[in-house]
């Protein structure tokens, strides 16, 4: 019996590269871009610009901009899913970006911002001048965006965009008893971003992991809470919280209370849900 | 080549024969090794006596001898799951046997490459990629170019915003 198990019509070489620049680290990838045409194309496969993002900083700002506004052709290569506008602390508001920068990092977001799939930010503000420009955003790092009182949050929107799925590892000074038995609602900025982010996607919103610092007059000590908890919006913007708080001292639906207040404009009704 | 149906067989053994018409008589378990003609003898439906010549019309004698080489070697391993084809990919766990038996020159490394892949033998192609891969690290783009002996086809002026889009690049 002979068979004939087919003609050869094999790999091609490109695929056979990738394969092969799929071993290679970052850096490696980095000498592989500068070889030849064809590798540097090949290096550009979504595959392997996974293993790189693009950090945009002061210093590379002006840069980018003009690239992406005199190269349309080099624009491509400049996206990459994962995106870091990094900036040095320096006040807590702008950082080292400058007022008159704000515009330009808007203008390149708006240029590679469709593509972008994780974002980190130190800047709360800056977030929220591009989130517009960020369509397909899956994940947002927050985590080393610091207010006065020590703000940190990560924000992980899930894979198939049908949950959010927000990571707060984050100090709530805010949640605190006034004298008069009431709530102190005046929401950090982060939090009014999280809200920003519900109503976008107006999907279902999970806070896991909750920490958060608390503090009554009585004993100026700080306690750390953990905890969790479940924000949902369905139809009619009724608002839900399914809260989880182990600690007696404080209760769930404080933090949902003062989520809930500053969303009170926005709800047609607001239902807390034990 | 004697024929193997002098041997009286039960569809053990099966004969490759390569590009330059040598003829390889090897169990059908090292044979399987290759994703594609595991697939072929099942739908062949071999039977007890058939006397199967596989010809192999890209792979000369030396680059088969070295894939039954390593199959040989191989032939007991766990089938590669499916599920692990996206796994993490890793450069450092290249069996000793396995980089004692990649110790051949570019040309054979790149032929063994092609011939895993057309044949499907998932190993041989993941281990043969990293050696490659291994022979990139660490390297500039200069010295890449000069072990696999490739032309620099950008201009200066082309080369000038890669190198800036590196700057800005970091690691994951």
């Amino acid at each position: 019996m002979l068979c004939e198990v087919g003609n050869y019509n094999g790999i091609t070489p490109y695929e056979m590269w990738r394969k092969i620049f799929g071993y290679l680290s970052h850096a490696s990838l980095q000498q592989v871009k500068l070889v030849c045409k064809e590798w540097y194309e090949l290096a550009h496969a979504p595959a392997l610009k996974r293993k790189s993002m693009l950090v945009i900083s002061k210093s590379n700002l002006n840069d980018i901009d003009e690239i992406l506004e005199r190269r349309k052709d080099f624009s491509d290569c400049l996206t990459y899913e994962s995106v870091e506008v990094r900036n040095e602390a320096r006040n807590h508001l702008l950082y080292d970006l400058e007022k008159d920068d704000l515009p330009r990092l808007v203008k390149v977001f708006r240029n590679l911002g469709a593509r972008v799939l994780n974002l980190k930010v130190y800047n709360f503000l800056i977030f929220s001048l591009i989130q517009d420009h960020l369509p397909m955003l899956k994940e947002l790092d927050l985590y080393g965006a610091k207010e006065k009182n020590g703000w940190h949050a990560v924000v992980d929107v899930q894979e198939n965009q049908m949950s959010l799925r927000f990571d707060l590892g984050c100090y709530l000074p805010v949640v605190r008893h006034n004298k008069d038995g009431k709530w102190n609602n005046t929401l950090p900025i982060a939090i009014q971003i999280y809200l920003y982010l519900v109503f976008r996607f107006k999907r279902k919103l999970t806070f896991v992991g909750l920490s958060y610092w608390h503090t009554d007059d009585r004993k100026p000590e700080w306690h750390r809470q953990d905890s969790s908890f479940t924000c949902s919006f369905n139809s009619k913007r009724t608002f839900r919280t399914n809260g989880k708080l182990r600690s007696n001292i404080t209760s769930p639906l404080e933090v949902g209370a003062v989520i809930g207040t500053s969303l009170k404009p926005h709800l047609s009704n607001l239902d807390y849900e034990r | 080549m004697s024929k193997v149906s002098s041997k009286k067989i039960e569809a053990k053994q099966i004969d490759f024969q390569s590009s330059d018409n040598e003829f390889f008589n090897i169990d059908v378990q090292v044979a399987k090794c290759s994703g594609r003609i595991k697939t072929f003898l099942e739908d062949c439906g071999m039977r007890s006596g058939d006397n199967v010549i596989v010809p192999l019309p890209n792979v000369n004698s030396e680059i088969l001898r070295q894939i039954l080489n390593w199959a040989n070697y191989h032939k007991d391993d766990p089938q590669p799951n499916e599920d692990d084809r996206d796994e993490e990919k890793r450069t450092d766990d290249i069996s000793l046997w396995d980089a004692e038996f990649l110790k051949v020159d570019q040309g054979i490394l790149f032929h063994l490459i092609m011939a895993a892949n057309y044949r499907d033998i998932k190993g041989l192609f993941d281990i043969t990629c990293q050696t490659v891969a291994n022979m990139m690290k660490g390297k500039t783009s200069a010295e890449i170019r000069e072990t696999f002996n490739i032309r620099n086809d950008f201009t200066p002026a082309e080369e000038e915003p890669i190198g800036r889009e590196n700057e800005w690049c970091e690691q994951q």
